[in-house]
């Protein structure tokens, strides 16, 4: 876990971390970079045990949500990943995404870095998708064509 | 759009609505013993406004950042998040209020110094810096360009912190007789000024070339645009490469005048 948080609700939030890792029948040690916020809460599972490593990423889930619920955000330092990519819509809303997304698509219209992770997969597909309805309409002009014409 | 709409000076962490004064700003930080750290240049007089009234988000758009980057870093570098609006007419935000934040892109830094060209910002979220314990700028005067340049270049490779350096040559000034060179360092030190004090009296140095400290009461003074434009008609801003040569330099200016800059009758240019 990795989720960053405004250093005045430190107290709180340890609090409500233990509370939700004892009610999913956890253990957790908390460290932390005191001086700016950084949780590393350590959710500990018997990964012998079946279903023990489910309930151990639904506590993280919980821990995450609270993190961004105090003004916080769901990483900061590790990266969203693979693990924490449905969670970006707990900090983001779907404009914010696309607008990201949009981004990518300059750089990287292919995905051919990193795919899978960061975003979504049901938002990269609409990303993708209008993408492509968009050059099908002639909605966005190609970088040749003079704009006059392509009126 | 004005207001600061989160202050939290334990926690390094300031946001205010984009057409907050940047003068404003820099009263309550100062009246918690905090600053800007990237310290940006008030270009208000210099579109002909009165100084003061340029906004924190005019600051960001344009990464306008003054002599601290040097030392610091750029506008760009101290911006947490933003909250704005995009070319489609949609609201959206990036980034937000914690120094460690990976959460996705980093829009907020892309749009700094994008000069509107990208989103319109409503609200930014930055850090901010405590103020220096005790700052002493030591001023060099008739030192010729080149000179200047060397004890600048020798200023920046001793241990000391250089937080700030200007040469500031006589036709720039109205009245100003000689050239004169600032170097601003922090920690001050009694000692400062004598390691730096040799460098004063470099051989082809005038005889009215004994470094000084600049008096506190000069200082805000000193950072004014309007000082320096006095009655300049046009000035002109030149970002060049950190070791851009006074060859480069003089190239640039001449390039800048030989190329489209039409003045008036009676303009006096001035490069900053």
């Amino acid at each position: 876990m990795d989720g960053t948080i405004p250093l005045a609700h430190l107290p709180h939030v340890l609090e409500t971390i233990t509370a939700i890792c004892t009610r999913h029948g956890l253990k957790v040690a908390n460290i932390f970079h005191a001086g700016d916020g950084n949780l590393h809460p350590l959710v500990m599972y018997d990964a012998n045990k079946p279903g023990e490593m489910a309930k151990a990423e639904t506590a993280g889930a919980e821990i995450l949500k609270l993190c961004v619920e105090v003004g916080g955000c769901l990483t900061g330092e590790h990266g969203v990943g693979i693990e924490k990519r449905d969670l970006m819509r707990v900090q983001f809303t779907d404009e914010d995404l696309a607008l990201q997304l949009r981004i990518k698509a300059v750089f990287d219209p292919d995905w051919l870095l990193n795919p899978g992770k960061v975003f979504p997969l049901d938002a990269v597909a609409a990303s993708i998708a209008s993408r492509d309805s968009e050059a099908l309409s002639g909605a966005v002009p190609d970088r040749d064509t003079n704009p006059a014409e392509a009126a | 759009m004005r207001g600061i709409s989160l202050y939290e000076p334990s926690e390094l962490v300031m946001s205010a609505r984009a057409g907050t004064p940047v003068s404003q700003l820099e009263v309550e930080l100062a009246s918690r013993g905090q600053m800007l750290p990237f310290e940006p240049i008030d270009l208000s007089p210099a579109v002909g406004s009165d100084a003061g009234v340029q906004t924190i988000g005019a600051v960001f758009a344009g990464n306008l950042s003054g002599a601290r980057r040097i030392a610091l870093g750029a506008a760009r570098d101290f911006l947490l998040g933003m909250r704005g609006v995009n070319g489609r007419a949609e609201m959206f935000k990036s980034g937000g209020r914690v120094m460690k934040n990976v959460t996705g892109y980093d829009v907020a830094r892309g749009l700094a110094g994008s000069w509107g060209t990208l989103a319109v910002l409503s609200e930014v979220t930055f850090k901010v810096l405590p103020l220096p314990d005790d700052v002493v700028t030591l001023v060099f005067p008739g030192l010729t360009d080149d000179l200047g340049v060397e004890l600048l270049s020798t200023a920046l490779g001793l241990p000391f912190e250089v937080s700030g350096t200007v040469h500031i040559s006589p036709g720039l000034v109205p009245r100003l007789r000689h050239s004169v060179l600032r170097v601003r360092v922090a920690p001050a030190d009694r000692h400062t000024h004598r390691e730096l004090h040799p460098l004063g009296q470099l051989p082809q140095g005038p005889p009215e070339g004994r470094a000084r400290r600049l008096r506190h009461a000069d200082r805000a003074r000193s950072r004014k645009l309007a000082a320096v434009l006095g009655r300049v008609a046009a000035a002109v801003r030149l970002s060049l490469r950190p070791f851009a040569s006074l060859a480069d330099i003089h190239n640039t200016e001449a390039g800048a005048e030989a190329g489209e800059l039409h003045q008036a009758t009676h303009a006096r240019r001035g490069t900053i």
